[in-house]
Parts: structure tokens; sequence; C-alpha cells
């Protein structure tokens, strides 16, 4: 019987003063230390501040490039055009900022105006103080598209609207919609994947059939042909490219379920009696969902190509929405613009390599092969 | 394996079934359906993307009775293919039976039957796809082995850098750029500004006709083929890789072969078979490319068919395209699934 | 020093195993996998090495024919001298002249090792279309003779079939007949039947052992942790603990007088018969992390004799009776 208790003692404990290394697999949770070596990895990690800090700065794109002035004073009373016209859509007249129009107020012609009167009347433009939709045909000589020039250097589009400024708030719409059809498919393929993988048997055959019958649709195509007729909003259009795009990560989810559940800690939670959906929800879930993530980067950027594509084909956002794909198909109308093809495209590519590089440490972090090679 | 085929060829029906009959739902759930946005388009004279969507389904209801442009014979034609004076499931009944007998309706602005505008295009659409993709193929394949046999290498960081960047480019977004610098736009004129041939092409003798059809051929295949270089350079890399470290590699090592014969003979035969079963699937891809590629470069294939019907609201144009995609879709899939027994034994047997 | 037995066998020995060092390197750490393994094989002789998972027991014969995957897998150093050249240091294309040829290799994972998309007839012929250069049809006729030598009913059919179509016991004697079909000096079987039934495991250890009757003189070495089939089937025995022998001796003066702590603790884990309604005694703890291994004696973290001197001093593998080599530091005075 000694040697029985010896079998549950402690392993051996070193004398004093000899150190023995410690384990280290640390105590960190698995996400925490995929997190550090992502974070480990230079270029995916670089392109994710560069990319996070740009779209940050988009968010504040209505304080940074708008043709409406950020503080107006006149007559001792301060406005906040840009800010009022953001939070409330609501505008300031022409004439009561005391410039002599109709319409909308003109706030850079209010400046020089001000200045020129030198008055105790100021305005504060925006940093870049041209708006998306703004047309600038009055200002700018010629017809419009305007090549790029002195205070627009990517030029303006065929209603002469600012390049840069469109890209800009394009970029924004690009990055906030990519997230939101991602969010979209991954939740629907998630619940179906997992519905199928979790109950099995019929539900999955079946359930099969018809993701099949699903999957076979031509998804471009048909995203037109609804396009056309319906004419949806951002939040639409995003529902519909996701209710096309979870198929993939049902597959997988589907395959991961299948796999979770055929272990051991699974069939001991059903043995101490817990609920299929506990199960499915505090158990598997969360070890099926971490390989997962590493498909997401790819996904961003397959969304934000799927946007710019409808738009390039004019079936995507409805006009006057800034975009990137509109500004294409433009350019592809009047090819000796090659600043409306060059710049977009140049944007596009930008912001697809950085998620691709960002993908690509993820991709590392979380589902890391090593090859290895005999000889 | 007869009979696998031809369970898998049964299936194809239901699956067939069950697309046309979803698309067609879709297609009538629209709200203010097809046809009273067809006639209210029409009356308004609005082409396409016009601001005006949100008037257009408030008031389409009442629009529908009213005198339109479009010629009373051609509407009856449509409500009678179509069936919207019917329930769904006997309109959808009428319309597939119709479908299964090839009649897919008449283009009212063409005036020809759909079948033959179909068949037309289908070559054309055929053409530059098959070539892209087997440049794609041909340069891929080779390339993803390179890749995987020098991994780490110079090479391999180089070429890794080259498929960043055609991953980052969609095909289409490389056919503008291509048509603005080389189209004869603000830049060089080497390539034309799109079509299938020049105009005049069947007078030509025959020289100038297939330097004319190169001409024309070249700057799309280049982006059909970049839509798929950077996965299918990826796919077969890592394919390659992986197998590279299976069991039976080492097994192939131990029996003293040279490493020539267990990389190109025993590692590349298995990790081809990703790459060919994919094969099937690219007919998809070549349709969904088509739709961009060839508006891109203004080809008169069955993509700008489809596109050109649902701007000009040729509702049985667009149904007949969408058929035929489906169709064709379904068709890739089996052949993947037939390429799959045909180069993977373990599926053969079993 | 390289563990012999005690009386040499008459020549050279087939296989001199000197220093040898395999390192792997996971994540910025190094695993010392191998860490001076010395060995002499001789001539006709079935050598075990035995220990747990992690020991260090398949990297060593991996290393000797280098089918070390590299990377993350390095030989870092060593010698394995077979007929008078070091493998390690020969230009690989030589080596794998060797490989196949003059020593086979049988893996555990029968389900995984031979190719899928290759008949079996296919990958049976290539050692002797290799190596020995034979015509189509005349490595047939030998790929079907060693199939039916390793029992495959129906061989002359079978060479058609494909891996998926045998099942693992089936497969695992293709890759015997696949190995030995060049009738090699040496055989190296890494856990040969530890995937098998216990039925089939007999039997391929049997089949094994048969070519020492095809080829005079031929010798192998058998990778197991199961001290049972050592018992059945050796000569002489290396325990490995830790990337490095424990202890070497004949399997009857082993199984007798076992003197590491390590191997007395395998020893009292095998049930016996005549223990019938006992407790079973396993070793306590777990191997430890091979990137984490301790200074002194690697086996200080969980032997129940342990001393201080363990923790900071590594012992020698020192020849304690002859032919009976231990590294631990209570035999040190013995001698």
């Amino acid at each position: 019987m000694s040697t029985a208790a010896k079998t549950s003692a402690h392993p051996n404990s070193p004398p004093p003063g000899v150190v023995v290394p410690e384990s280290r697999e640390e105590s960190a949770s698995v996400l925490v230390r995929r997190w550090r070596k992502f974070k480990s990895m230079k270029r995916g990690w670089y392109s994710f501040l560069i990319l996070l800090s740009l779209y940050a700065l988009s968010l504040l794109n209505p304080l940074l490039i708008n043709q409406r002035a950020l503080i107006v004073s006149h007559q001792g009373e301060l406005r906040f055009p840009a800010v009022t016209e953001w939070f409330t859509d609501r505008l300031y007249a022409a004439k009561d900022l005391g410039q002599r129009a109709i319409g909308e107020c003109n706030y850079r012609k209010l400046k020089e105006q001000y200045d020129a009167a030198g008055g105790d009347d100021w305005v504060l433009l925006a940093p870049y103080p041209f708006g998306p939709n703004e047309s600038l045909m009055e200002e700018l000589e010629g017809r419009p598209p305007h090549p790029p020039q002195q205070g627009h250097w990517l030029g303006t589009d065929d209603r002469g609207r600012d390049v840069f400024a469109r890209l800009a708030y394009g970029f924004r719409i690009s990055i906030s919609f990519a997230l939101l059809v991602v969010f979209l498919d991954y939740l629907i393929g998630v619940a179906a994947g997992a519905t199928l993988g979790f109950f099995g048997g019929r539900v999955d055959f079946y359930g099969q059939r018809l993701v099949e019958i699903w999957a076979a649709i031509p998804f471009l195509y048909t995203v037109i042909i609804i396009e056309s007729t319906l004419k949806p909003g951002l939040f639409m259009l995003a529902v519909l490219l996701a209710l096309f795009g979870w198929v993939g990560i049902s597959y997988y989810m589907r395959g991961e379920f299948y796999r979770e559940k055929a272990k051991d800690y699974v069939a001991a939670a059903i043995a101490q009696g817990e609920s299929r959906m506990s199960i499915m929800f505090t158990h598997i879930l969360p070890n099926s969902l971490t390989p997962i993530i590493s498909f997401a980067p790819f996904a961003i950027v397959g969304s934000i190509t799927a946007l710019v594509s409808l738009d390039f084909l004019g079936f995507g956002l409805q006009p006057p929405t800034p975009s990137w794909g509109e500004l294409v198909n433009q350019g592809k109308q009047n090819i000796q613009d090659w600043h409306l093809v060059t710049f977009p495209l140049a944007a596009l590519f930008a912001t697809l390599m950085l998620v691709v590089f960002i993908g690509e440490a993820v991709r590392e972090a979380f589902d890391p092969k090593t090859y290895s090679r005999l000889r | 394996m007869g009979a696998y085929f031809a369970r898998r060829f049964l299936l194809m029906i239901p699956t067939f079934l069950g697309i046309t009959f979803m698309v067609f739902l879709i297609t009538r759930f629209v709200p203010g359906g097809p046809i009273e946005q067809m006639v209210l388009q029409l009356e308004q004279g609005g082409g396409k993307g016009g601001e005006t969507g949100a008037a257009a389904t408030a008031g389409a209801a009442q629009n529908t009775g009213r005198g339109s442009r479009i010629p009373p014979e051609v509407m009856a034609e449509l409500n009678k293919k179509f069936g919207f004076d019917k329930p769904v499931p006997v309109a959808y009944a009428h319309w597939l039976w119709d479908v299964v007998r090839l009649d897919l309706g008449k283009s009212y602005k063409y005036d020809t039957p759909v079948i033959d505008l179909v068949t037309a295009r289908f070559p054309v659409s055929i053409y530059f796809g098959l070539i892209g993709f087997t440049l794609a193929y041909l340069v891929c394949i080779p390339l993803g082995v390179m890749k995987a046999i020098h991994h780490g290498s110079a090479f391999d960081l180089v070429s890794s850098v080259v498929v960043f960047v055609g991953y980052s480019i969609p095909g289409w977004a490389l056919g503008t750029l291509l048509l603005v610098y080389f189209g004869g736009g603000s830049f060089w004129n080497l390539i034309p500004l799109g079509g299938f041939r020049s105009p005049g092409w069947e007078q030509m003798d025959w020289w100038n006709k297939i330097t004319d059809q190169v001409h024309h051929t070249i700057a799309p295949v280049i982006c059909f083929a970049i839509g798929s270089f950077a996965t299918l350079t990826v796919l077969m890399k890592n394919s390659l890789m992986e197998n590279l470290g299976q069991d039976y590699v080492r097994t192939a090592f131990a029996k003293g072969l040279p490493e020539k014969r267990v990389i190109f003979v025993h590692a590349l035969r298995n990790s081809l078979i990703p790459v060919c079963t994919g094969l099937g699937h690219a007919i998809g891809i070549i349709m969904a490319g088509s739709y961009l590629i060839e508006f891109t470069f203004n080809i008169n294939g069955l993509g700008l068919l489809g596109y050109n019907s649902v701007i000009e609201r040729d509702y049985a144009v667009v149904m007949g395209v969408l058929v035929i995609n489906t169709l064709l879709v379904l068709v890739g899939n089996m052949l993947s699934d037939v390429l799959y027994v045909v180069v993977d034994p373990r599926i053969r047997f079993s | 020093m390289s563990v012999q037995p005690a009386q040499k066998p008459a020549g050279a020995p087939l296989l001199q195993v000197k220093n040898l060092q395999t390192h792997f390197a996971v994540g910025g750490m190094v695993a010392k996998a191998v860490s001076g393994v010395s060995f002499d094989l001789h001539k006709g002789e079935v050598l075990g090495i035995v220990g747990e998972s992690g020991s260090g027991k398949s990297v060593t014969a991996l290393s000797l024919i280098r089918l070390i995957p590299d990377p993350p897998g390095k030989i870092v150093g060593g010698e394995v001298i077979f007929n008078g050249q070091d493998l390690l240091k020969m230009p690989i294309e030589d080596v794998r002249k060797i490989r196949g040829r003059d020593i086979g290799m049988i893996f555990q994972e029968p389900m995984t090792s031979l190719n899928p998309v290759f008949t079996i007839g296919k990958q049976v012929m290539e050692p002797l279309l290799f190596h020995e250069k034979l015509s189509k049809a005349e490595a047939r006729n030998r790929a079907i003779e060693a199939l039916a030598g390793v029992g495959i009913p129906d061989a002359a059919r079978r060479l058609d079939d494909y891996p998926h179509q045998f099942s693992g016991g089936m497969r695992q004697r293709v890759m015997i007949a696949m190995m030995m079909v060049c009738n090699p000096a040496i055989l190296i079987a890494d856990e040969p039947s530890t995937a098998l039934d216990v039925t089939i495991q007999a039997q391929v250890l049997e089949l094994m052992l048969d070519l020492r009757r095809k080829r005079e003189g031929a010798a192998i070495i058998l990778i197991t942790h199961d001290l049972a089939v050592v018992a059945e089937t050796c000569d002489r025995v290396l325990v490995m603990y830790g990337g490095k022998v424990q202890e070497a001796s004949t399997v009857v003066d082993l199984f007798e007088n076992p003197m590491h702590p390590y191997t007395r603790g395998l020893m009292k884990s095998i049930p016996h018969a005549q223990d019938k309604g006992k407790r079973l005694t396993a070793i306590r703890g777990n191997v430890p992390s091979i990137f984490d291994l301790p200074d002194g004696c690697k086996f200080c973290t969980r032997c129940p004799d342990v001393m201080d001197r363990c923790w900071t001093v590594e012992p020698e593998l020192r020849e304690v009776t002859p032919g009976h080599w231990v590294r631990c530091h209570l035999t040190e005075d013995k001698k």
C-alpha cells in the first residue's frame, strides 16, 4: 500500500538553491497568447495600427473634410455648421450668416468675405474645406472632371466633386460596410453551421441539401437583379451580401461542431445533465470559434471588393453616396481622365493590402502551420 | 462508379428546381413586382440607378393599370410568360415547363427568342473565360510548386509580394487601369477599348483576323487570369507543402527514393487533387467574372447580355441568363465531383 | 563511450552510433530531443530501445538515416558509422542509396504511411526499381513474392489495389514487405505494432524477425514503449529518458537486475500474473516538457530515490557490471 500512496504523491521538490525551470506553458489564456503572437509580427501589427488609426480618423471625417465650417462667429454668436449638419442634418442658409446668396452658405466664400470685411466675424474652416457631395463646378475653370490641380490634388469627378473628399468618405463607408457584412456573415454562418453540426442526423442531411442549393445560386447576378428593383440602402445591401456570404463559414462551423461534439468534455457535460443549449453555447462554441477568427480579414477583403465591384457596375449604394467603385466607373467612361481610375484603385489597393497583411499575421497567430521538410 | 454518377446527376434535378424556385420567389416578392417596376422605369425614361427608387416603389401599384410605352402585346406576353396573374406555384410550374422545352421566352428589346441570344453570346464568354483560366493554371501551378519547394527562399518571398498584390487587385480593376493607361486615353495606345473583335472583322484576311482577335483578347484574358491568380498559387503551394509533411512522404524517403521523385511523383500527385477538383467550380467563377470583365471591356458575352437586360428591364432575358448561369454552376459542381473521383482513388472505390 | 555487450561478437559492429545529438527549434526554444546517444549494433542482434513518449527514442531512430524534418529539427552532432562511413557527414544523395536498400525503416502509423493514390504494387516495386535497377516485370515478381512472404493472400491480384482497400494490419504487412524487399542489413522499426490489434501485433513482429533468416547477419532496431515486447523479441535493450540512454544491457540482465530507478519504475508498471489483485505502480508525475529538462539527472523530478546532487550533477553512463550500463548516482559507488 505504501507504493500506492507514493503514486499519488506530488512530484519531487528540489533542494533549496536549485532552480528548476518552470514550465513555459503559461497560465495566459489561448487568446492572450495569440494576441501576443500577432503583435510580434511586425508587418501585420503595423498594418493593423495604420488601418485602425485611418478608420478612427475617418470616423471624424465631418470635422476634417467638409465644405461646412467648424465654427462661424457671426455678430458675436458662435455657430458650428459642421457639427450641426452631422448630428441634426440642419443647414445654415447663406443669408443667416450675412452671405448674399440663395440656399446654403458657402463657407469658403464666407471666410473670404469676413476676412475682407475685417470685422469681428470669423470662420474656422475644416482642414480640408471641401465636401464629398459638393459640386465645385462654379469655382473651377473648365468642364468637369477636372484634372489634379493646386488645392484639389486628386482632381474632381464628372460632377465637379472633389475626388479626395469622396475617397476619404468612401474609405469610411467601405470599411464600415465590410465590417457589417462580415459580422452578419459570421452571425448567419455560425448559427447555421452550429445547428447542423450539433443536431446532426436528419437536420444535418436536409439542411446540407438546402445549403448546397443556396450556394449554387449565381451570387453576383442575383444581387444585381435584386438591387435593380429593390434599391436598398447601406444596411439592406449589407444584409443582401451577407445572405450570400455565410455558406463557407457554416461549412467550417459544422465540421468544427462535429469534431468538438465527439470530444470528452462534451460527453462529461452531458453526463452532468447540462442542457443542449448550454452545452452548445458554453462549451462547444468558444472552442470552435477561435479558428474561424483567422478567416475574418479575408472575409473583409471579399466584402470590400464586393461593394466596390457592385458600385462599379452601378448596382451598389445609392447615389450620391461617395464610392470608390462609382469613381472607377466614371473613369471607364472618360478614359482620358486617368485620375478617376488611378486614385480610387490606389486607395482600394492600399486598403486591401493592409487587410491582407493583417490577415496573414492573424492566420499565423491563430492557425500556425509549420511545414516540415525531409530530404 | 456508373451508379455514383447517375446518383449525382439525379441530385442535380432537385438542386436546379430549388434554385430556380428560390430565384423565382425572390423576383416575385420584390416590392412592386418586376413588371410594375419595368413599366414605371420606361414611363419615366429612367435608365439605371436614378434616385427614383423610393418614389417608384410607393407609386408602383397605381401605375400598373395606366397606359405605358411598353406595347400592350409585350405586356400581355410578359404577364403570360411569368404568370403574374396566377398564384406563384402555378406560375412557376408554367415557367418551368417552358424552360424544360428550352423556351426561355422572347426578348422585347431584341425581338428574338432568348435562347438564341444566349447561345450566340455563350461562346464569347467561354472563349475569354477558358483562355484566362488556362493561363491562370499554367502560371499558378508551376509557380505554386516552385514556391513550395523553395519555401522561405528569396524567390518565395518576392513571388509572395506578387501574390499579395494580385490578391489586392480585382480583375476588373486591373482592366480599367489597362484601359486608361494603354487604351489610347492620355497615355499609350496599345490595346483596343474593348469588344470581342473589331467592326468589319468578317472582311479581313486571315492574318488580320488572327492579329485582331489576339489584340482584343490579351487584356481581358489577363484580367480573367488575375482573378484566380493569388488563390490558385497559394492553394497549390500550401497543398504541396502540406503533403510534403505527410507520413507517406517520409516513407518514400525511407525507401531511398531521390528527392525529385518524392516531390514530383509522390507529393505532387496528391497535392494536385484539390487543384484539379477546383476546375469544375471554375465555371461558376468564370461566369461571375464575366459580368464584371465583359462590362469593363464592353465584350458582348453572356455577362454583358445579363447586365444590359437588367438595365433595360428585359425580364425574359434576365431570367434566361439566370437559368443558364445556374445550369452552368451546377454542371461545374458536377464536373468537380467527377474529377474528384477520377483523381482520388480513395473516393473511386468507396 | 559506446554501449557494448559484455562479450564482443566477432567482427566490427554493423552500426556505430557515437554521441548523437538532435535538436528541435520550436517557437524560439530549443528542445534537445536526443542529447548524446551512443551505442553499437552488432550483426544478427535485435536491439530494443524503450522509453515513454518524448524520451527521444523515435528521434534517435529517425536520425540514423537522417529522416529528421528540417525545419524544425536538426542533427547537430555525432556520428553514425555504417560500412566505415559516417552517414551524418555523407552527401544526402549517398544516404538515399543506403535508405531502403541497406537500412529499412518501418513506421508506427500504417494508416498514413502509404501513399493513398498509388497502388500497393507500385509502392513495393519502387525500391527494387531504384536500388536494384530491375525491370518492371522482374520487380513485379519480386513484389508479389515479398507480399506473399508477409502473408498477404492472393498477392498477385492485390498488387493493383490501393492502400485504403487494406486493413491496418495488412497495411503494416505491406510496409514490412516494402522495407524488406531489398533484404536490408538493418531494419529499424519504430513502434511497428503499437497501432494494431494485440493479435496482429505478434504476427507483425514475427514477420520482421523473419528478416534474419532471409539475410544472414541482418540486425533489427526495435523502438517500443512496451517492455513485454522487448522481453519477447530483443537480445539487448537501451532504456531512454530525457533524450539520453539511462540503462543498457542484455534483456535477461535487465529483467533480472534492473538498476536504474526509471527502469524499475517501468517494470513495476507491467502487469504480472502472480501479482493478480495487487495495485499496479505507475511512475509518479509526468514526463517533463522537453524544453524544460532538469540540469542534473533527467529523471530527478520523478525519481523515488532522488538525492540532492541528482538535481545539479548529471550522472555518467557507467558500466556497472560487464555489459550492463547505468546512468545513476546510486550505482556509482558500486563499481
